[in-house]
């Protein structure tokens, strides 16, 4: 089977120019693959300093890595520098960010979004064609076009929003998405249909998803394999349910001992 | 007595475009208590109300935002207070020593170009009767209770962790001992080693002081962590209260019972549905029950009339079509 | 290396490299100019005499010894960091042969007092009005004095400085409109002469700060308004800290921050304000000077001046900067 992507000892470094100081390793040597033909949702756990963002970051070829070598569909990431091969990168491999208030321009409309991607990600000419390009992407996200047309980022609700920013990645038919906490800043109510999102488009639309988070109970809930990151490295991986049901390494028992647990806990007085 | 009664309160968001009013009915006829030494969570996500409604219950409120009915309610030792009432030298004297906050983004909370001392000095010292060197010897030893060492006073917020600074927050919030502390999602930033830590340090104090705590955040699973009672907004209105081992066992509201049944839990992989449509858009509120273009079990009734608050032992639904209890 | 001593040391850095481009910058301009300064001392003082051309070949060779100009560009180059390193600019040429460092050295304390005076008046005066008018926004009086600012901020500096002459020297005429201070007045530092300082000052400083001090309460009453929604303030409003304490070491003291920043790059620009002003007041200040020399061709003095004029405003950026972490504590980590 021939690889989708392939991280071999990746590390990425901050600092140690001319005038600073130290260096910060931000991921130290990381190495994974993921099969083409073989959909998962890949997710990526750790903490605030853990590197998860930046490993995203370089995966997206937005950051060079220090060191190591990624490869999409074979081709190492740095040799895609000419705009047009840059292009083509991002139409296979596209992001979804965090919040998604601050991923739109607050005055534009977003249907200007979906437009714009369809005439320059995906080629798609003619108003008519594109058009249907961005109705069928919002369809694929349970939207509409009739539903967004016309309407500015706060018009919308965050799940709506983040729902619009999914479809608009979905124009070019990607391969792969990169997910950044794609739900720690929805509501809650709203949450469960977005990760569900998720796994569909995994299953339906045949996508890979390297989902990044912080959140483990939804890790579990939609991921195939995990890697568990800390200061960097990867401190544990495998299959997700395996590992959470069963962490071997301290550093992630520690952080599933520290889920909270959505149920009242028995014999504690509760006055 | 309780500490704090909230009756029939109804905050709005009024403002005018171009001649037209608007109202954002953000708190629309929240009444509810909070007892001596008990945690009341009060949960909702966005839009939900519930920033409007604390910042109210701690009269932080300025234009646009209006109180239009209902009264907030203080049981202090030193007497009672009508907080939309009382004026500023009022406030001034119970602020801190009788009411203080934990609030949300430990990160910006403290002036980052003053050293920790100096929120000490300017939020308790005029409370603690001691001359200063006494007073810094107290705050030192308040300090060792949420295990921080005495240097943190000198340090500056950026020179502390995201857990530290939450930590003197917590400090600074308790060092004056205050009846009843208001914490708006306190841990809501920080990462989960960080956040069990805190959590229990604010249970462990609240113990020992014997404050009321007002918790607001929009986690369920810290309320079921922390909280005695537990209060459920949704688009503005209270919908649910009830002691929070009962409204998670059997949540009688259909927002509530729907908001824990997606709840994702560790260990388990069964499919969850998520909830249609959006949260209401408060300036233009459905009618009735503000819950009914969401819910499964709506009715013409849900859709004409807003459903009254009833109480079976201690647990309060305003819903038509209520879980039984 | 790290905290202060790193800061100081990469500051002094930039310091030296700035200084060391500027000079450069005097140098490669004044020597591109047409203007030959030992041709021009030649025709001055062979214009009604006699032209012995060995007379003159000498004169050459001693002009050019006196204004760095023997040898190849890079002998000159050279020659130019060793009178710049000792202060010696060679003799002015329209007022030959006074040595340009003793001009500059007359003239530069009026411009450093002038410029300190209205810029930290400006400065203070316009930070504090503004912090006030941001954080007491319904206060009448502060709305006044807002509207006033932006009415001034936008007209030109010479068009104030022309209707303060024109109204106090004309049609109310209290203050004098011209020069330093009473002229063949002694200058004893008697009361009399520190009057006559004061007064004289008045109308250009007045001018200055009319103008600078628009700019500075603006900055500083849209830094305030938004310094007060941070969370920090609000934080200190719920916990009942004096209303006046806030205004002082939570709003203010923060919004600083920026305005010092500000008032370092904005440096270069008021030097600049000075040139006109001294021309509008006839004050006998370093722009007055360099103006009559620009007029003159005076070669030597223009590059006197700029030289010094550089260091002067880069040594007082430096001195702002270096007082920066004391302001601003998070510096110290970066």
């Amino acid at each position: 089977m021939s690889a989708l992507l392939e991280l071999e000892n990746v590390s990425r470094t901050y600092g140690g120019g001319l005038f600073s100081r130290r260096q910060v390793m931000a991921v130290n040597d990381v190495s994974l693959r993921l099969e083409e033909g073989r959909p998962e949702i890949f997710t990526v756990v750790g903490e605030s300093g853990s590197g998860k963002t930046t490993l995203a970051r370089m995966i997206l070829n937005m950051v060079p890595p220090s060191a190591g070598t990624i490869r999409f569909q074979g081709t190492d990431l740095a040799t895609v520098r000419a705009a047009a091969e840059r292009l083509a990168f991002m139409r296979k491999v596209q992001p979804i960010f965090q919040n998604p208030f601050e991923a739109f321009n607050p005055m534009k409309r977003v249907d200007r979004y979906l437009f714009a991607t369809a005439r320059r990600m995906a080629d798609v000419q003619g108003d008519a064609a594109i058009t249907e390009a961005a109705d069928a992407a919002l369809k694929s996200v349970g939207l509409s076009l009739a539903e967004v047309r016309g309407r500015f980022p706060h018009q919308l609700s965050g799940g709506q929003l983040q729902r619009v920013a999914i479809a608009r990645a979905l124009i070019s038919r990607p391969a792969l998405l990169v997910a950044d906490e794609p739900v720690s800043m929805i509501d809650a109510s709203l949450r469960a249909s977005i990760v569900n999102l998720l796994r569909e488009l995994r299953d339906r639309n045949g996508l890979t998803i390297i989902y990044i988070t912080h959140d483990l109970a939804t890790a579990y809930y939609v991921s195939d394999r995990i890697i568990i990151m800390r200061r960097g490295s990867v401190v544990e991986s495998g299959d997700a349910r395996t590992v959470l049901d069963n962490p071997q390494h301290p550093y992630s028992q520690l952080l599933k001992s520290s889920v909270l647990s959505p149920e009242v806990p028995t014999g504690v007085s509760h006055a | 007595m309780s500490v704090l009664v909230v009756d029939g309160l109804r905050a709005y968001y009024r403002t005018s475009a171009f001649g037209v009013p608007r109202d954002v009915r953000a708190v629309d006829e929240v009444s509810f208590t909070v007892e001596a030494g008990e945690i009341y969570g009060l949960a909702g996500e966005s839009s939900s109300g519930k920033t409007t409604l604390i910042k109210t219950i701690a009269a932080a409120t300025q234009p646009p935002l209006e109180v239009l009915a209902g009264t907030v309610t203080f049981n202090f030792p030193t007497g009672t207070i009508e907080m939309q009432r009382a004026g500023r030298d009022t406030l001034a004297a119970i602020r801190w020593r009788h009411l203080s906050y934990i609030m949300q983004g430990s990160m910006s909370v403290l002036n980052p170009v003053r050293r920790v001392r100096h929120a000490f000095v300017d939020f308790a010292f005029r409370h603690i009767k001691q001359s200063m060197p006494r007073f810094l010897d107290t705050v030192r030893g308040h300090l060792a209770r949420v295990q921080l060492g005495p240097d943190v006073l000198d340090a500056y917020p950026h020179q502390l962790s995201g857990g530290m600074r939450q930590r003197v927050t917590i400090a600074l919030a308790t060092v004056c001992r205050p009846e009843f502390i208001i914490a708006d999602e306190p841990t809501t930033a920080l990462d989960v080693v960080v956040q069990k830590d805190v959590l229990a340090m604010i249970r462990e104090i609240q113990r020992e002081l014997g404050s009321s705590i007002l918790f607001v955040t929009h986690d369920m699973a810290v309320h079921a962590n922390l909280a005695d009672r537990l209060g459920i907004m949704y688009g503005g209105r209270l919908v649910e209260e009830g002691r929070t081992a009962d409204v998670f066992r059997s949540p009688r509201h259909p927002y509530t019972a729907h908001l824990i049944a997606s709840l994702p839990r560790l260990g388990d992989a069964a499919p969850k549905a998520g909830l249609t449509g959006a949260p209401p858009n408060l300036a233009d509120p459905p009618t009735g029950c503000r819950f009914h273009p969401r819910c499964p079990l709506a009715s013409d009734i849900c859709r004409r009339e807003v459903p009254p608050m009833t109480e079976t032992l201690g647990h309060r639904v305003a819903c038509f079509h209520p879980e039984p209890s | 290396m790290t905290g202060y001593p790193f800061y100081l040391l990469t500051r002094l850095g930039q310091f030296a490299l700035v200084v060391f481009i500027g000079i450069n910058l005097a140098f490669v301009v004044t020597h591109a100019t047409p203007i030959d300064p030992v041709e021009q001392s030649i025709a001055a003082s062979t214009q009604f005499g006699s032209t012995n051309p060995e007379a003159v070949e000498m004169m050459r060779q001693s002009l050019k010894e006196l204004y760095g100009l023997q040898g190849g560009l890079w002998d000159q180059y050279a020659a130019f960091w060793r009178r710049v390193a000792v202060g010696d600019f060679g003799p002015s040429l329209s007022a030959f042969p006074t040595p340009v460092a003793t001009l500059i050295g007359r003239a530069l304390p009026w411009t450093v007092a002038l410029l300190v005076v209205s810029t930290l008046l400006t400065w203070v005066l316009g930070n504090l009005l503004g912090g006030l008018a941001g954080y007491y926004r319904r206060n009448r009086a502060l709305r006044v004095a807002g509207i006033v600012a932006m009415a001034f901020h936008p007209i030109p500096y010479y068009i104030v400085a022309f209707l303060l002459l024109i109204v106090f020297g004309y049609l109310w005429p209290v203050l004098p409109i011209s020069g330093g201070y009473i002229m063949n007045m002694e200058r004893d530092w008697s009361w009399a002469f520190i009057g006559s300082l004061v007064s004289h000052a008045i109308l250009p400083v007045a001018s200055l700060a009319l103008v600078g001090l628009g700019g500075w309460f603006m900055g500083m009453r849209s830094l305030v308004s938004n310094i007060v929604t941070e969370d920090y303030v609000t934080y200190a409003e719920l916990a009942g800290v004096e209303r006046r304490r806030i205004l002082g070491s939570y709003v203010m003291r923060n919004a600083l921050v920026p305005q010092v920043t500000g008032l370092a790059m904005s440096l270069g620009a008021i030097f600049n304000g000075a040139i006109i002003t001294e021309q509008v007041f006839g004050y006998p200040g370093v722009g007055t000077l360099l103006i009559s020399a620009v007029h003159a061709g005076d070669y030597s003095l223009v590059l006197g001046i700029t030289t010094v004029s550089i260091l002067a405003v880069s040594a007082a950026v430096l001195l702002i900067d270096l007082a920066y972490p004391l302001l601003d504590p998070r510096v110290k980590a970066r």
